[in-house]
């Protein structure tokens, strides 16, 4: 959606952040939509969600979300990586058995870069920025439903679509923070992924954490001033309880840190940035923790003559395993592509160089 | 030799401590009779584990008539995660408990592998809650009457506490006062103008409750009176609701998010004709 939003508004300087944020929206969706179907304790039964889908149930409103969303953000990584095949198809030529050369030319053998081609292309593009940006907001929007359309303290919200989009938003532009270090170094990309990309970069990141703060506000403020009676265990254990150490770290490391350090020109340097990143994402992680665990342990209806466990929460080793199973995948699927694939779009770049060089064509 | 000895020893030391490490149980047994339904012994088994108890589960027990032999056997039970087994008394012993006045049960809990046997007695005297309502006047009464059998015929219980109550879901829910105490002729009553949704029909389950009482264990008298507000059944899920099966989705929302999903796949579709426009392209020969 950042990719998408850049484009639109026509941002001179998102070309070498375009398809990081590309790659990591589409690697991020596969792990999304598996995590949901092994959460639901029967991947076998996943058809059932097709075949008996209750329109009612929001749990199918994310199965449609999630679908689309995965295929729109697949055509977004293509197309605009169409015109850089012909390139990659060009330095495998010497061995035209390798499986990479296979690859690109399976994937690209067809574009000459002619003026037909081109205008598709673009036109396709063009589309896929206009609709990408309502199908995210939905997908996000779509997820909070999930919990608001519920009874329970804490999820029992009206804010809570606009409060799950700003946090997508922050945590999306966190992670093309890291990714931008972490490929600027690896691949010694410094004349691609300047300092005025992490100083530009740093900005938007203070403007989103400042936004979901704001959120953040509506979401705790206004129910602990009232402080409703069935609201009051939940507020409790996050403000003072047991998950005070927690829930003040999140908010304070998470959102506030950053939005102090970034809004020095020092702390937008790549290093700072790299750290403010990891703050905002892990925070991010652990903001969804204190979102659902919480909630589930301050029952609806009274509680009584149940197991002791019933009272507290450890995530389990088989819930560890799917935790950091599907974050390792998400990052396997990004390292697969950029070993690949050119992280810095070649043509966009090439075509942006040739405008400042010659700016009256 | 010698090495044999000792592993013998060794052996018979752990047998005995294994034996020695067997916790000791608290069984208890109480009677319990809810209108003419057949009488219901309840065993409950438990263990001292640190400062408080633990239920045991799936211990045998043993209910017997009078005293502990196979001809006076009431049933045999498991006791479930609780640590409760409920034996219903079956109607071949009604003959024999109606020609006394109180009757002697005994409990016997099979020794397990992480616990010992154990016993528990009961005595329970003879005895019936009967429930009556009354109108007049627009002013609705619930009277209990409690009696027991004595010398051949049901005498009142005076000065004892009964519970006057209305079913709920979850609970029972007291009429008035928590507990009202039964006069010289067993009754105890008190005026009911609680305004509570009934069934269709207005009808409430009413009763009368004599709890865990020393000589005549628990008796539960009910009925069904209707002096609740009718409440028509709940018939909305055969209608299009957002609570219905999928058969019946609301039309709105059967029209305006397949509407949208239509527009958005439609698109998706046209993306999908454009990269084959740009195919076409780029495999003609120009």
């Amino acid at each position: 959606m950042i990719t998408a939003i850049f484009r639109l508004t026509n941002v001179q300087w998102r070309t070498p952040l375009t398809r990081i944020s590309e790659i990591i929206a589409v690697a991020a969706i596969i792990f999304a939509a598996i995590g949901i179907i092994i959460d639901m304790g029967r991947p076998d039964r996943l058809w059932h969600l097709f075949v008996y889908s209750r329109l009612q149930s929001p749990i199918i409103w994310d199965v449609i979300v999630i679908t689309t969303y995965l295929v729109l953000s697949v055509l977004f990584l293509y197309f605009p990586l169409l015109p850089d095949l012909p390139m990659l198809i060009k330095s495998k030529e010497a061995n035209p058995k390798d499986f990479t050369g296979k690859l690109y030319r399976f994937l690209g053998s067809f574009w000459r870069g002619k003026d037909d081609q081109r205008k598709y292309s673009e036109t396709a593009i063009r589309i896929i920025s206009v609709m990408i940006i309502p199908v995210a907001l939905s997908i996000h929007t779509v997820t909070s439903w999930l919990f608001a359309t519920t009874y329970r303290p804490g999820w029992d919200s009206t804010n809570f679509g606009a409060y799950f989009v700003s946090g997508a938003f922050l945590v999306g532009a966190g992670g093309v923070v890291i990714a931008m270090y972490v490929f600027r170094r690896a691949y010694h990309l410094e004349e691609y992924i300047t300092d005025k990309h992490f100083d530009n970069m740093g900005k938007v990141l203070v403007m989103l954490a400042l936004l979901y703060l704001y959120f953040n506000l509506n979401e705790y403020l206004v129910p602990a001033f009232k402080m409703k009676k069935a609201e009051e265990h939940h507020l409790k254990s996050l403000f003072t309880g047991e998950y005070a150490m927690l829930f003040w770290s999140v908010i304070v490391l998470g959102m506030i840190v950053p939005v102090i350090v970034l809004m020095f020109k020092k702390g937008r340097r790549p290093l700072p940035m790299f750290i403010m990143g990891i703050l905002v994402v892990v925070g991010a992680w652990y903001k969804r923790f204190l979102i659902v665990t919480p909630t589930l342990l301050s029952p609806f209806l009274p509680m009584y003559d149940v197991p002791e466990s019933y009272t507290n929460y450890h995530p389990t080793l088989a819930e560890w395993a799917i935790t950091f199973s599907t974050l390792s995948g998400a990052l396997l699927v990004i390292t697969f592509f950029v070993r690949y694939f050119p992280i810095i779009p070649i043509h966009e770049t090439i075509e942006e160089k040739e405008a400042i060089l010659n700016p009256k064509s | 030799m010698k090495q044999g000895a000792l592993i013998f020893t060794f052996l018979i030391c752990v047998v005995s401590a294994i034996a020695q490490d067997k916790a000791s149980v608290r069984l208890g047994l109480t009677f319990r009779k809810v209108n003419d339904e057949p009488a219901v012994l309840r065993c409950e088994a438990k263990t001292k584990a640190g400062k408080r108890f633990e239920p045991v589960e799936n211990a045998i027990v043993n209910i017997y008539f009078s005293e502990e032999n196979n001809s006076n056997l009431i049933g045999t039970t498991k006791t479930n995660g609780k640590g409760i087994a409920d034996v219903n008394v079956p109607a071949s012993f009604l003959t024999r408990m109606d020609s006394t006045a109180s009757w002697h049960f005994v409990a016997t809990l099979t020794e397990g592998e992480t616990y010992k046997g154990a016993s528990a007695e009961a005595d329970v005297t003879r005895a019936r809650l009967q429930v009556d309502f009354q109108e007049a006047d627009s002013t609705r009464t619930i009277v209990a009457i409690l009696s027991e059998w004595k010398d051949g015929k049901w005498t009142p219980v005076p000065q004892t506490e009964v519970k006057l109550i209305v079913k709920t879901l979850f609970s029972d829910l007291p009429v008035g006062e928590d507990t009202y105490t039964t006069d010289d002729e067993g009754k105890a009553s008190t005026t009911f103008d609680m305004k509570l949704p009934g069934d269709a029909e207005g009808n409430l389950t009413l009763g009368a409750k004599l709890e865990d009482h020393e000589a005549y264990g628990t008796l539960f008298a009910t009925s069904k009176m209707k002096w609740g507000v009718p409440t028509p059944p709940d018939n909305s899920f055969s209608q299009r609701t957002l609570w219905a099966s999928r058969d019946k989705t609301p039309w709105w929302l059967l029209i305006g998010p397949n509407l949208i999903i239509l527009a958005v796949w439609g698109s998706i579709f046209y993306l999908v004709y454009l990269f084959v426009k740009i195919r076409r392209s780029g495999m003609q020969k120009t």
